[in-house]
C-alpha cells in the first residue's frame, strides 16, 4: 500500500462519517501546508488561520473529494487557493484581468522566494526539536538508526529496507517502531509546552 | 497498539490496523504519538516549521461542523411516458433552476444572516490598473430590493442563456485557450 | 448553476443539429451531449418528489421538493427544511418566494418575454468557444455509479460546470459549479427522490404561514423605445447582453402591498451558460462608490454612477462582474 492509498483510506473513513480519522490528515500535513502558506502569506499567525481556514474548507468540500487525485495535491489546491483569498479579502493587491491569477501566486512560489517569516520563538523552537531529534538519533543503536534514517530520509518501503539490511520485514518495523519510542521520549518534555494545540 | 500507528504512518500496516487506530482515536496519548511519529520525520528530513500545530483548533473548530457523509439516493423507475425531447429539456431546466433558486435565495439572504464580507473599493481605478487599492468591511445583509434582483436574475437567466442571435465575436478573439 | 442546467438544455438541441453534419474531432462532446439528452428526457413531464442538500460556499441545507407535470404544466414547491420556514413555488414561468421569516413574499412573473421552446434554436458555437465539453469517468455518487461529465472553462472569466449523471434512469443525481483551482463553490446532490406524483397534493400548496407576508410583485417588459439611457458594449470576451428589460412595480392592489414604484433596468448577459445581471436603479450617491461581494458562487459588484447605481450579480468570478460593471456607460 502507498502513502497515498492510506490517505484515501482515511478519506473514505471520514466520508463514511469519521470525523476523528480527519485528525490524522490534519496531523498529518498541517506543517507541509504551513511550509506551502508561508511563502504566500508573510506573518506566522496569518499562516496558521489559512492553514486551518483550508482544512475546515477542505473537510467541508471532502463530499465532493474525487479520489482518483492524490488527497495531498487536492489538499494543496485548497491552501494555495486559500491563501489566495486571504490575500485578496486583506488586500494585498488585486492585478486588474487577471485578478489574483493562481498560476502568479504559484510561480511566485517555485522562484523561491522562500521567506524565513517564522517569529524568532518560532525559529527557536524548530531548531530545539531539530537538535533533540537529531541528538536523540544519534543515540539509538545502529540498526534502529540506520532503520528510521532509510525509512524516513531515504523514503525506503519496510521491504526496501529489510533487502537493503538483510533482515525479514517484521523486524524493520519492529526497528522503526522502537527507534520512534525512544525518539519521542526525548522529545516529549519539549512538545508538552505546546500541548494544548494539540488534537 | 503504538506498532500499529508507526506503521500506519509508514502505510505498512496490516489489514485491519486503520481500523484499530481509528477507534482508539480518542485516546489522547495515542493522537499526540501520531503527532510525534510524524514530527521525528520532520526533523529527520530538516523541515522548518517544526513547532507548528494547529491540530487541536482545527479538530475544535470540526466539532461545530456537520458530519459529512456520501448521501443515499433512493429511487423508483420512472413512470411517465417520455415526450418530445426540447419539452423534456424544458423541464429539467425548469425544475432545476427551481431547485437552486430556492436555495440560493435562502441561503444567501435569509434572515438575521450577514452576507459575505465586502471589499469596497476606496476609489474607482480602471480594472487594468494593478494597483486598485481594497479595504474589507462586512456588510449587513443585503437590502430587501436586491433580494428581489436575485430572484430575478435567477428567473430570467434560464430564458435569456436561450436568447438566440449570433455568436459574440469577440469571444473569438479574446477568448484564451486551455492549456 | 442554473445556467449550467439550461445549457444542458440547450446542448441537446445542439446535439441533435450536429447528428447530421458531425465533424469528426467533436466525437468526445456529442457524447456527453447525448448522455445530456438522457438527462433531459427523464426529466420531462417528470412528477416527483424529493430531498436535496444544497451547498453553496460555506453553507449547506437541505430541502424538500414536491414537482408534478400535468399536460405539459408544471407546478412545484420547494421547502427549506432548515432554519426559518422559507418556500418557494413556480406555477408555470411564474415564481413565487415566501419568506415568512421576513414577511415578505416576492413574485416574479416574466411578461414579453419569450420562454421555451420558441427560444431553443441557440448558439452552442459560441458556447463551446467559452467551455470544453468532456465526459469524465464513471463515479460513484450517493451509492450509485454515476457518469461524470465536465463543462471546463477556457478562461478566468467563468466557472466549470461538473455534473454526475446516473446512467440508466439519466437522473442528475449531483451538480457542482467549480473554480479555476478544482474548488467546489456549489452544489447540489439528492438524497432522496421518489418519481412518480404519489406525494399528497398538500405538498404542492405554501404554508398558512408563508401566505401571510407582504407581496411584492414586479413585471418586466420591453424597455419602450426611447426609454432606454443604457448601454453595456464593452463587455468581457465570450459574453453578450442577451436581453434588456424594464421591471416595473405591479401597483398595489391592497394596502398591504409595499409600493415600489421606481423601475429598474436590467440587462441579462451570458456567454452561453452563465448569466449575469446588471439592474440599474435611480440612488442617491450615499453608499462607497464601488464595492465587491462574494457570497457562494454568486459575485457582485456594485458601483455608483452619478445619481444611479448599478448591481451586477452573477455566478461568475470575481473579476467578471467588475469588468462588466465598468462596461456601463450612459447612452
Amino acid at each position: 500500500m502507498s502513502d497515498r492509498d492510506l490517505d484515501r483510506l482515511l478519506v473514505e473513513r471520514v466520508q463514511r462519517g469519521d470525523k476523528q480519522a480527519f485528525g490524522l490528515l490534519v496531523t498529518k500535513y498541517q506543517r507541509k501546508l504551513a511550509r506551502l502558506v508561508s511563502r504566500l502569506i508573510w506573518n506566522s499567525s496569518d499562516v496558521e488561520d489559512v492553514v486551518q481556514e483550508s482544512f475546515i474548507r477542505a473537510y467541508r468540500a471532502l463530499p465532493d473529494f474525487r479520489n482518483d487525485s492524490a488527497f495531498y495535491t487536492w489538499l494543496y489546491r485548497i491552501g494555495v487557493n486559500s491563501a489566495k483569498d486571504w490575500l485578496v479579502s486583506n488586500r494585498a493587491r488585486i492585478s486588474a484581468t487577471s485578478a489574483v491569477d493562481i498560476e502568479d501566486v504559484e510561480n511566485y512560489e517555485i522562484a523561491e522566494h522562500h521567506r524565513d517569516n517564522d517569529t524568532p520563538e518560532e525559529v527557536l523552537m524548530s531548531k530545539q526539536i531539530a537538535a533533540t531529534v537529531n541528538a536523540a538519533v544519534a543515540d539509538l543503536p545502529e540498526d534502529m538508526r540506520m532503520a528510521v534514517s532509510l525509512r524516513e530520509i531515504d523514503g525506503l518501503s519496510y521491504e526496501e529496507i529489510a533487502e537493503a539490511m538483510n533482515t525479514p520485514v517484521g523486524t524493520v518495523r519492529s526497528r522503526i517502531f522502537r527507534a520512534r519510542e525512544a525518539i519521542a521520549i526525548k522529545l516529549r518534555p519539549l512538545v508538552s509546552a505546546g500541548a494544548d494545540k494539540r488534537w | 497498539m503504538n506498532n500499529k500507528l508507526s506503521a500506519l504512518l509508514d502505510a505498512e500496516h496490516a489489514g485491519n490496523d486503520l481500523d484499530s487506530v481509528c477507534l482508539a482515536l480518542s485516546d489522547v496519548q495515542l493522537r499526540s504519538d501520531w503527532a510525534d511519529y510524524l514530527l521525528i520525520g520532520d526533523a529527520l528530513r530538516a523541515e522548518t516549521k517544526l513547532g507548528f500545530d494547529i491540530s487541536a483548533e482545527v479538530m475544535a473548530a470540526l466539532e461545530n461542523e456537520p458530519t459529512v457523509l456520501a448521501p443515499r439516493l433512493l429511487t423508483t423507475p420512472p413512470d411517465a411516458p417520455q415526450t418530445r425531447w426540447f419539452r423534456q429539456m424544458t423541464a429539467l431546466a425548469a425544475s432545476l433552476a427551481g431547485v437552486l433558486l430556492v436555495a440560493w435565495v435562502t441561503l444567501t439572504f435569509s434572515a438575521n444572516e450577514t452576507v459575505a464580507p465586502t471589499i469596497q473599493i476606496a476609489s474607482a481605478v480602471p480594472i487594468v490598473q494593478p494597483a486598485t487599492e481594497l479595504t474589507s468591511t462586512t456588510s449587513d445583509k443585503l437590502p430587501d430590493h436586491l433580494q428581489d434582483y436575485i430572484v430575478a436574475h435567477q428567473a430570467h437567466s434560464s430564458a435569456g442563456t436561450l436568447a438566440g442571435g449570433s455568436r459574440n465575436v469577440r469571444a473569438v478573439s479574446a477568448t484564451r485557450g486551455v492549456p | 448553476m442554473i445556467q449550467a442546467l439550461i445549457l444542458i438544455a440547450a446542448a441537446l438541441v445542439h446535439s441533435l443539429a450536429l447528428a447530421a453534419d458531425p465533424a469528426p474531432n467533436r466525437a468526445t462532446a456529442d457524447n456527453g451531449m447525448a448522455l445530456l439528452q438522457r438527462v433531459a428526457q427523464t426529466a420531462m413531464t417528470l412528477s416527483y418528489s424529493g430531498v436535496f442538500v444544497y451547498r453553496s460556499g460555506e453553507r449547506e441545507e437541505t430541502s424538500r421538493i414536491a414537482r408534478l407535470v400535468v399536460d405539459g404544466q408544471e407546478l412545484e414547491r420547494i421547502e427549506v427544511l432548515d432554519g426559518s420556514a422559507r418556500e418557494v413555488i413556480r406555477d408555470g414561468k411564474e415564481v413565487k418566494c415566501f419568506l415568512p421569516g421576513e414577511n415578505r413574499v416576492i413574485v416574479e412573473r416574466p411578461a414579453g418575454v419569450r420562454g421555451f421552446p420558441a427560444l431553443l434554436p441557440v448558439d452552442l458555437a459560441g458556447l463551446e468557444q467559452n467551455y470544453a465539453v468532456r465526459i469524465g469517468r464513471l463515479e460513484r455518487v450517493a451509492d450509485t455509479n454515476c457518469q461524470a461529465l465536465v463543462l471546463e472553462p477556457r478562461d478566468a472569466l467563468r466557472y466549470g460546470h461538473q455534473l454526475w449523471i446516473e446512467p440508466n434512469s439519466g437522473l442528475l443525481l449531483k451538480a457542482g459549479l467549480v473554480n479555476k483551482q478544482g474548488q467546489v463553490l456549489e452544489s447540489f446532490t439528492f438524497t432522496q427522490f421518489s418519481i412518480g406524483s404519489t406525494f399528497a397534493r398538500q405538498q404542492l400548496t405554501p404554508s398558512a404561514e408563508s401566505q401571510s407576508g407582504r407581496v411584492q410583485q414586479v413585471q418586466s417588459s420591453e424597455p419602450r423605445p426611447g426609454e432606454m439611457k443604457w448601454v453595456i458594449e464593452k463587455l468581457p470576451a465570450g459574453f453578450r447582453v442577451n436581453k434588456v428589460m424594464m421591471r416595473r412595480a405591479v401597483k398595489p392592489a391592497a394596502a398591504s402591498v409595499t409600493p415600489n414604484t421606481q423601475d429598474v433596468v436590467h440587462f441579462v448577459i451570458s456567454d452561453g451558460l452563465a448569466a449575469v445581471s446588471v439592474f440599474i436603479e435611480a440612488a442617491a450617491a450615499n453608499k462607497p462608490n464601488e464595492a465587491i461581494t462574494t457570497a457562494g458562487a454568486m459575485n457582485f459588484y456594485q458601483r455608483q454612477i452619478g445619481d444611479h447605481r448599478a448591481i451586477v450579480m452573477g455566478e461568475v468570478p470575481l473579476v467578471t462582474v467588475k469588468l462588466i460593471g465598468d462596461a456601463i456607460e450612459r447612452r
